[in-house]
């Protein structure tokens, strides 16, 4: 089971998160909650509402529309990023290619979180910011 | 006439006494100045000479700007009470000794006065509206301006008229005028005294209203690219200078012409005295009897061309018939039209310009315009006397050369005016609630009448918003179609233009109103109802009150709490709480909001017991307005309810009002949770938040107490609630010295952070490493914006503010712009520990300095690594324990098997995982 800081030093490498300073992470890391998924297991499925974020600590997890493969996410990679923002529902289906252990941030517990923690919104919206920026820069 | 005496005499109860002190000064400023002007003027030109007038215009037009600029920046970091008497003391004591000085009889003393006599008329006035904007809010402004403006020309004309009277009959000399003068303002000195304590009474609620802000610092030439950018504000401008240029022409042309006809200094005094006392009554009977019609009738835009005209004609005058009756028709001319007629057409030139950019023109104007067309004439007039020798006869073609531009600029000036006002009105760009000028122009009138019918219903909206500050429509019918349209907010807007209007002949249309499905359109509906009731109103209420029909019933309870006098509110009983508390209809909700709403303003014991009631309703918002009902009511025994809902996402903000709504009062308390280490840690976070409501000194003081008393996580908050009342607030005092000590602390904490990142300079790349160096880098940047933030309680804050955005830039350009400021701006004591941290210097040479000022030093990097384990940031404590190492002295484990006990969840969590795997 991980520890706090353990789940910060995770969460501190989804892009979304990069800007949240350390210490607000450790309130996400609080309701961040490990889950066990066997081989071949659905996590959820194309069309499924956006409930929740992912990421892998171990194993991998097939990302796919029907057989199409659209990438796999591996060891610290996320997955279901925009679940937290978006309420629109899964665009693919992902499937534990092999056991796996995942950190799950449920969308709901999120937004509570959102509304007392002012400095995770401000990161958030700083990753948008930049994004956006770039963007535009190479538009331009 | 009723409406026309209410329109100058609408005082309202509260306002009568202050409102008189207000009035009677600026009778005696004006008595004074028309004392003095006189006497200014004659002195001058028996002394000296006509002819050098353009320099003494000159010479003014150099001086007045920057006296009246330092008086503005003055009154923005004095209290203006302190400020005008401080000022009315300086002034008593200038004139005697310029008493003094008259009897050298030398002429540069009558240059003096001459200039001294100026700035004083736009010092006192400027100081007096000053004080007129403190006193009132923007609504009384609206009413009661009208009535101090007819004070100070009914002073004028007693000025004038009573300094012919003594130089006629009494034989005082000209100069002793200035005697009577001093008295005067003693007298003026003591009534600002009095309407400052009569104002205290609602001061808080002022400072909360309308928080001072700093101007907002622009280069003169942004403001002018704004100015010129706008074909609207170009025009103003032009038309401005002209009449700048033209009155400076004129007045050499009228003082000539008096000096001519009068070469003795008494019999030109009391000419003089007499010649402005009547201008001023004839502006006032401009002002009062026509200005009105006439805007109405021509508009804005004929308006502003009856000044260039009526001097056209006295220009001509004078060019026929050079003298002294052409000479006062065309002074006449410009002093009764320019202050009346021509001064409400160019407020109203300003109206289609949004607020900030007015602001900015309008200090453009008084600091450039009228300072630079001013002394621009002085110099054309001194060619013309001095160099080309022209008499006042030739100097009329000029004038009537100016004049000319002048009117072609106001035929485009009308043109452009309409356009603006459209346009304004497209994108809702007037600020209505900061309307000090009532709009009486039919055609602007038209426009806001068209407006209505519009597609876009928030432009319909705006539009009765307007209008609801119009005198007298003609066509009320298209507001009258708006009491049914689908939006709940034009319905009630509509409604508050018919109550300004005052039409009876709508009571059946508004009836009907009495049962709208919102709430705010039935209080509004029966506002109208009891305004223009025929018979006892109370009556009418009591049947409304007890309606059979509940929405009836609401609608008249809702405007009790909203609008009801003392007698309407002894009207709610017992029986009536009873029964809307009990009500079992669709309005049931709405019925207990406006219980609560209704017990706020009525403040009786006995019916405490149903607050309890409602502040526990399952209803949010039932529970939102039983919470504002306690604020007003200021009931003690609910303040640790409301401190413990302080983190309560839905009623926060409404607990936070209800909470400052007790004022200074609740500081004690309210200190004593902020450092409470067993109360939440996310109420005493709010706490800070709840303070800086209350813009009192007591406030500054308890915040800057508790500084020095919490921990550093919310030592940020409560440097933020100071921050935030420094920048609104700048009456308010801040202790440096308390605030230095702080500041101080936070700078020995960024050396120490600053050498254990040195310590820990060859980071190893374990994730737990990093994480521990992002966190300290994290920590570094909460403590720079900790540092200025500090320092923007000791400096000017936006100047810091500035500094800080440049220093956290990342630009190299920027970042040596902030720290160049700040060596020029902050003292010895304090820059000599920033600028190390700030400016690039060599490593050493920073760590030498923190040794030097602070004896920080860590010799290892267990050292480091110890000093954060015991520290006071449990996050950076919780990084420093995970990277403890197996490797660890005793010492180190032996604070780690401690830290398992911590009270801090975290903390401990994350000890017990180290003890585990460093004793494995």
């Amino acid at each position: 089971m991980l520890s706090i800081v353990e789940k910060v030093i995770m969460l501190q490498n989804i892009d979304v998160f990069s800007e949240v300073p350390t210490r607000h992470l450790a309130s996400l890391a609080a309701i961040a909650e490990e889950v066990e998924h066997i081989k071949g297991d659905v996590i959820y499925k194309e069309h499924d509402p956006s409930d929740a974020l992912y990421l892998v600590l171990e194993g991998k997890v097939r990302l796919h529309r029907g057989e199409q493969e659209i990438s796999v996410a591996e060891k610290n990679d996320a997955f279901g990023t925009w679940a937290l923002f978006d309420e629109e529902p899964r665009v693919v289906t992902a499937t534990s290619a092999e056991d796996c252990r995942l950190l799950r941030v449920d969308r709901e517990d999120f937004i509570d979180l959102l509304a007392d923690h002012v400095q995770i919104a401000q990161g958030v919206i700083k990753t948008v910011v930049k994004r956006l920026r770039s963007l535009v820069e190479r538009v331009a | 006439m009723k409406s026309f005496l209410k329109s100058i005499f609408d005082i309202r109860r509260g306002e009568v006494a202050l409102t008189l002190l207000m009035f009677a000064s600026y009778y005696l400023i004006l008595v004074t100045y028309y004392f003095l002007k006189p006497a200014r003027d004659s002195l001058f030109l028996t002394k000296v000479s006509p002819e050098m007038l353009p320099l003494v215009f000159i010479i003014t037009a150099i001086v007045t700007a920057p006296v009246v600029t330092l008086y503005s920046k003055a009154s923005r970091s004095v209290k203006l009470n302190r400020l005008i008497i401080f000022t009315l003391a300086i002034i008593i004591v200038n004139l005697f000794v310029l008493r003094w000085l008259v009897q050298i009889s030398s002429n540069w003393v009558y240059y003096l006065f001459y200039t001294w006599v100026s700035i004083y008329g736009a010092l006192t006035t400027s100081q007096f509206w000053l004080l007129a904007n403190a006193v009132y809010d923007s609504a009384q402004a609206k009413r009661v301006f009208t009535l101090l403006g007819l004070g100070g020309i009914i002073g004028a004309f007693t000025g004038g008229q009573v300094t012919s009277f003594i130089i006629d009959n009494l034989n005082v000399s000209t100069e002793n005028l200035l005697f009577i003068c001093m008295g005067l303002l003693a007298v003026v000195a003591c009534l600002v005294a009095l309407i400052w304590q009569k104002k205290s009474v609602s001061e808080k609620e002022l400072k909360r209203a309308f928080p001072k802000r700093e101007a907002p610092k622009e280069k003169l030439g942004q403001i002018t690219k704004t100015i010129f950018r706008s074909r609207h504000l170009t025009l103003l401008v032009g038309i401005i200078a002209m009449t700048m240029m033209v009155a400076s022409f004129v007045d050499y042309q009228f003082k000539t012409v008096s000096y001519q006809a009068f070469p003795d200094k008494a019999s030109l005094t009391s000419f003089l005295g007499q010649f402005y006392s009547w201008l001023s009554l004839a502006s006032l009977v401009l002002q009062m009897f026509f200005a009105y019609r006439l805007i109405r009738l021509l508009g804005v835009g004929g308006i502003i061309m009856f000044l260039p005209a009526g001097l056209m004609l006295g220009s001509v005058a004078m060019f026929v018939f050079p003298g002294l009756i052409a000479g006062v028709l065309l002074r006449g001319t410009d002093g009764s039209i320019k202050y009346s007629l021509d001064k409400t057409g160019r407020e109203l030139l300003f109206l289609p310009i949004p607020l900030e950019i007015k602001k900015r023109t309008k200090i453009f104007i008084d600091m450039f315009v009228d300072r630079w067309f001013r002394g621009f004439a002085g110099g054309l007039l001194l060619l013309c006397t001095l160099v080309f020798h022209l008499t006042v006869k030739e100097i009329s073609l000029i004038v009537i050369g100016l004049l000319i531009m002048w009117l072609v600029l106001t035929v485009f000036m009308r043109k452009e005016y309409l356009n603006s006002f459209r346009r304004a009105i497209e994108k809702r760009e007037i600020d209505y609630s900061k309307l000090t000028t009532r709009i009486d122009d039919r055609s602007t009138i038209n426009t806001l009448i068209n407006s209505l019918d519009s597609r876009n219903e928030r432009q319909i909206e705006y539009a009765l918003e307007m209008l609801s500050s119009v005198k007298k429509i003609d066509t009320i019918e298209k507001v009258i179609a708006h009491l049914k349209n689908k939006s709940a907010q034009i319905r009630l807007k509509a409604l508050k233009v018919l109550q300004a209007h005052g039409d009876p002949s709508q009571m059946k249309s508004v009836e009907t109103l009495l049962e709208d499905e919102n709430i705010d359109v039935r209080s509004e509906a029966m506002r109208f109802m009891c305004s223009y009731a025929e018979g006892n109103v109370a009556d009418k209420l009591r049947d409304y009150l007890k309606s059979d029909k509940r929405r009836v019933t609401n609608a008249a309870l809702a405007y009790i709490a909203d609008y009801g006098t003392q007698e309407e509110r002894e009207l709610i009983d017992e029986e009536l709480v009873s029964t809307a508390m009990n009500d079992d209809s669709v309005e049931s909700e709405l019925s207990r909001v406006l219980v609560a709403r209704v017990l706020g303003v009525l403040n009786k014991p006995e019916f405490s017991g149903y607050i309890e009631t409602l502040l526990n309703d399952k209803s949010l918002e039932v529970v939102r307005n039983a919470i504002e009902c306690v604020g007003r009511l200021k009931r003690r025994k609910y303040i640790p309810w409301l401190i413990d809902r302080l983190t309560d996402r839905d009623l926060k903000i409404n607990v936070r009002d209800a909470l400052a709504d007790f004022d200074t009062a609740i500081l004690g308390t309210l200190s004593d949770y902020l450092h409470d280490r067993s109360v939440d840690y996310n109420i005493r976070k709010n706490i800070p938040r709840v303070m800086k409501l209350i813009p009192e000194q007591d406030t500054v003081d308890a915040l800057t107490e508790n500084l020095e008393k919490v921990e550093p996580s919310l030592k940020y908050h409560v440097v933020k609630a100071l921050n935030s009342l420094r920048s609104k607030y700048s009456e308010l005092r801040f202790d440096d010295e308390k605030v230095t000590h702080v500041l101080l602390e936070e700078i020995k904490e960024y050396y120490e952070i600053y050498l254990i990142l040195y310590s820990h300079r060859q980071f190893d790349e374990s994730p737990g490493s990093r994480l521990l160096k992002r966190a300290l880098e994290e920590k570094q940047q909460s403590n720079l914006e900790r540092i200025f933030r500090l320092l923007g309680l000791v400096y000017p804050p936006t100047d810091i503010f500035y500094a800080y955005q440049g220093f956290v830039s990342g630009k190299k350009a920027l970042q040596a712009n902030a720290i160049e400021f700040l060596d020029n701006f902050l003292s010895r004591d304090v820059k000599k520990y920033i600028l190390p941290i700030l400016d690039d210097v060599p490593v050493d040479m920073v760590l030498r300095k923190g040794e030097e000022f602070f004896r920080v030093r860590m010799n290892t990097r267990e050292d480091a690594l110890e000093r954060l384990v015991t520290g006071r940031d449990n996050w950076l404590r919780c990084c420093a324990i995970y990277n403890v190492s197996v490797n660890a002295s005793d010492n180190m484990k032996k604070l780690i098997g401690e830290a398992r006990k911590d009270p801090d969840p975290l903390v401990s969590e994350t000890a017990k995982q180290t003890f585990a795997r460093i004793h494995k």
